[in-house]
């Protein structure tokens, strides 16, 4: 039907409001085996992140995973040890935990470099 | 340092020219390094920029989520639930920048027809905006993952050349120096023992042919003394002398 | 407003006979009326800063008791506490009403009904767990649970659904509406009753607005014959909102295949309910508009939506979905004067529903910091209604 091979998908791992906008915008999608997305609502563990987080980051057909900072938080020592590039991992702000710089790597490294001098 | 080469005139033009590859090498890495290091800081900048932005992009989006709610009821729990294919997707690419390869994403639209008719009785508008708030922020998050990872990669690479001209720096032309030093050094040393030896030898040539001559006057002495009773001899001895002479025709 | 003793034949009873039957009932819903927020308590609650200063705040309301046990508030929890006191209120009021009361209650539920059988099938499409489903389903319109269970027990293919259809749906006091609804669809496919197809094809949406007009022209019907003033007043309620229904179905119709030429004829009017003021002739009209424009053109023809179009094509701030609401609230605020009919129950089911809405905007806004736009909801038996204050001007 649609090209599958043309292109990744995008995942989505984060609350409701997050994943429900980001599916509105078109990242969605299901198949028979699973979906690319998860809904962390009070029911979700860290346990079940995890393990949806390796399965996204395993999958050949996916190339970027957004998954909200607080999220992320929880499953930190899996995203320390992750070095691939693709998928890329991109932590977001969520409704109601907006966006902290001191816990996004790549912004400590940016800031580390732009504000400290130069070598 | 485990085998040192012989110290041998073709080795030295060997290893000269080893130093000219080493040092034009080293040269052609810091440029490399340099032009890396100007494009790593602007990534950082357009990095720094694009998650300002996002910050307040993510609150309006998530407003507008709420906003569509009130308009139009509970509608979360149904987005999620259903057949649905992928709108939008990411194409992986590759972008050449200083020799350095960068991965690139780029943003490709399927085509794929999602619930359009969400909140048909009521609240249809608020989340059509919600909808389109969140497409643009998908947009500009995919140009942010294509900054993160080239960033990333730019730094490793970066990382990597930088070791390599250390490495030269310190290492390599070093080291092809020092053997530059120890064969001419020994060059000059094998040079110095050649000339020592030759005159030497030729010293050593010399006495010889003094001894010999100084031997030749005893004979002579001695033989003139003698010379009269054995003249036979000495003249046989002189007629071959002479005889050499005959042979010249 | 209230005219006691008509001459109307009504089998709700009249002045004399009403109390008998329904008096208990209704002088509970009025005792209700007293629970909903007042001004102040909106009003404080907009100035909070944080979420825990709203709990507190909800403390001294009639919610309190309702929020105690919650260590803390988000607006999901909100939501959902304020959704189950509504339905415990309500399910005691029904447990303690009789005919013709208890079927008008009934179906005040079946538009919930409608709701969660449209989740309950299109979870189970995606393979959701049957018990996250039912956690999902709005409380007011369950029906039987073994009804319930027994959905995902069918299989997935045409066979399965059709048997879904006739031994699960049938049952249920919303099938009726599904029967009419696949019919119609069949008459329009022009194969019989295919009801996977119906089901796969048809968006989600579109079927859970025909049920809906079903719904509304049924409940029309059945608010008819019990005369006297339910039928004044709750006929002027739905006609009111059957046409809402029409101008909203064809105001977010735009840019979707329903709004192309050959389906507006087909399936857009099967949409449009056969009553209110809009029928025939608005209905027929609004078959053709195809754009905001067009639109607008027929909604100004009729005094009551006239405003509404306006505040919708001015607005910056409100749209068409506001201007509704604040109608909305006006006339069933105006449902609770007079007495002897059962209109006042609607009303407060609905009120109660945008009461719901309020908090879970102000508790959103609070959550997510957007102060300036805290302030736009409809309150409830304001002192500050537009409508309010004009009376009381004179």
């Amino acid at each position: 039907m649609y090209s599958q091979s043309e292109g990744k998908l995008v995942a989505v791992i984060g609350d409701e409001d997050t994943v429900t906008g980001f599916l509105l915008a078109g990242c969605g999608h299901r198949t028979a085996e699973s979906t690319n997305f998860l809904v962390c609502d009070e029911k979700v563990t860290s346990v079940h992140v995890e393990e949806k987080f390796r399965e996204l980051s395993t999958r050949p057909d996916v190339g970027i995973i957004l998954i909200n900072q607080h999220v992320a938080s929880s499953i930190r020592h899996v995203l320390k040890d992750y070095t691939e590039t693709i998928p890329t991992v991109l932590e977001i702000p969520s409704k109601d935990h907006p966006y902290d710089p001191e816990q996004d790597y790549i912004m400590q490294r940016v800031n580390m470099y732009l504000g400290g001098g130069q070598d | 340092m485990s085998d040192i080469p012989p110290p041998t005139r073709m080795n030295q033009q060997v290893f000269k020219l080893k130093k000219k590859a080493a040092s034009s090498g080293h040269r052609l890495l810091k440029k490399k390094a340099d032009a890396l290091k100007a494009k790593f800081r602007d990534y950082a900048k357009a990095i720094a920029a694009t998650k300002g932005n996002m910050s307040q992009h993510t609150k309006d989006s998530f407003f507008s989520l709420t906003q569509a709610t009130y308009a139009a009821g509970d509608f979360k729990k149904k987005v999620r639930e259903g057949n649905m294919v992928a709108r939008v997707r990411v194409g992986a690419g590759v972008d050449n920048v200083a020799g350095v390869k960068l991965p690139v994403f780029t943003e490709i639209e399927t085509g794929a027809v999602g619930q359009e008719s969400l909140g048909l009785i009521g609240g249809g508008s608020k989340i059509l905006s919600s909808r389109s708030k969140f497409t643009s922020l998908l947009s500009s998050l995919i140009k942010l993952a294509s900054l993160q990872t080239s960033f990333v990669t730019l730094d490793e690479a970066m990382k990597v050349t930088n070791r390599r001209v250390n490495a030269l720096e310190n290492v390599t032309i070093p080291r092809i120096e020092g053997i530059l030093d120890y064969i001419s050094r020994e060059l000059d040393e094998l040079e110095r023992e050649d000339f020592t030896r030759l005159k030497k030898v030729q010293a050593s040539k010399e006495e010889k042919i003094k001894e010999e001559q100084v031997k030749k006057e005893e004979e002579r002495e001695r033989l003139k003394k003698e010379g009269r009773e054995i003249e036979d001899a000495k003249g046989g001895d002189c007629m071959e002398e002479e005889g050499e002479g005959d042979l010249l025709f | 407003m209230a005219t006691p003793g008509t001459a109307q034949p009504t089998s709700v009873g009249g002045m004399d006979t009403f109390n008998i039957a329904h008096g208990f009932v209704e002088s509970l819903v009025r005792g209700m009326r007293n629970s909903f927020l007042s001004d102040s308590d909106y009003h404080h609650l907009t100035q909070c800063d944080n979420l825990d200063d709203c709990k507190m705040n909800l403390g001294e309301t009639d919610f309190g008791p309702a929020l105690q046990e919650e260590s803390t508030l988000s607006p999901t929890i909100l939501q959902s506490a304020a959704i189950n006191k509504l339905s415990t209120e309500f399910l005691y009021l029904r447990s303690q009403s009789v005919a013709p009361l208890s079927t008008f209650l009934d179906f005040i539920t079946h538009e919930y009904m409608i709701d969660n059988i449209m989740l309950l099938l299109k979870g189970t499409m995606s393979g959701r767990d049957i018990n996250d489903l039912i956690s999902m389903a709005h409380p007011l319109g369950l029906f039987k649970e073994s009804t319930m269970r027994s959905i995902p027990t069918f299989e997935s293919n045409s066979k399965g659904y059709a048997d879904l259809y006739q031994c699960v749906l049938v049952d249920t006091p919303v099938g009726v509406y599904f029967a009419k609804f696949l019919k119609e669809t069949s008459q329009q496919l022009g194969n019989a009753g295919e009801v996977r197809n119906v089901l796969e094809e048809v968006e989600i949406e579109i079927i859970k607005a025909s049920l809906q007009k079903f719904w509304l022209e049924d409940f029309y019907a059945f608010c008819e014959e019990l005369g006297g003033e339910t039928a004044m007043m709750m006929g002027e309620i739905l006609r009111t909102r059957a046409d809402t229904h029409a101008i909203n179905v064809t105001l977010n119709s735009f840019g979707t295949a329903l709004n192309e030429p050959s389906m507006r004829l087909s399936d857009r009017k099967r949409l449009y309910p056969s009553f209110g003021h809009l029928y025939p002739h608005g209905t027929a009209m609004l078959v053709n508009a195809h754009d905001p424009d067009s639109l607008g053109a027929v909604v100004s023809q009729f005094s009551q939506y006239a405003p509404a179009w306006t505040v919708h094509t001015s607005g910056v701030d409100k749209s068409i979905d506001d201007a509704f609401y604040e109608r909305d609230v006006h006339q069933l605020e105006l449902a609770f004067e007079g007495q002897m009919h059962f209109a006042c129950f609607y009303a407060y089911v609905k009120l109660k529903e945008q009461e719901i809405r309020n908090l879970v905007w102000i508790s959103e806004c609070v959550l997510q910091n957007q102060k300036e736009s805290i302030n736009s909801f409809v309150p409830i038996f304001s002192q500050h209604s537009p409508w309010r204050v004009k009376n009381q001007r004179r």
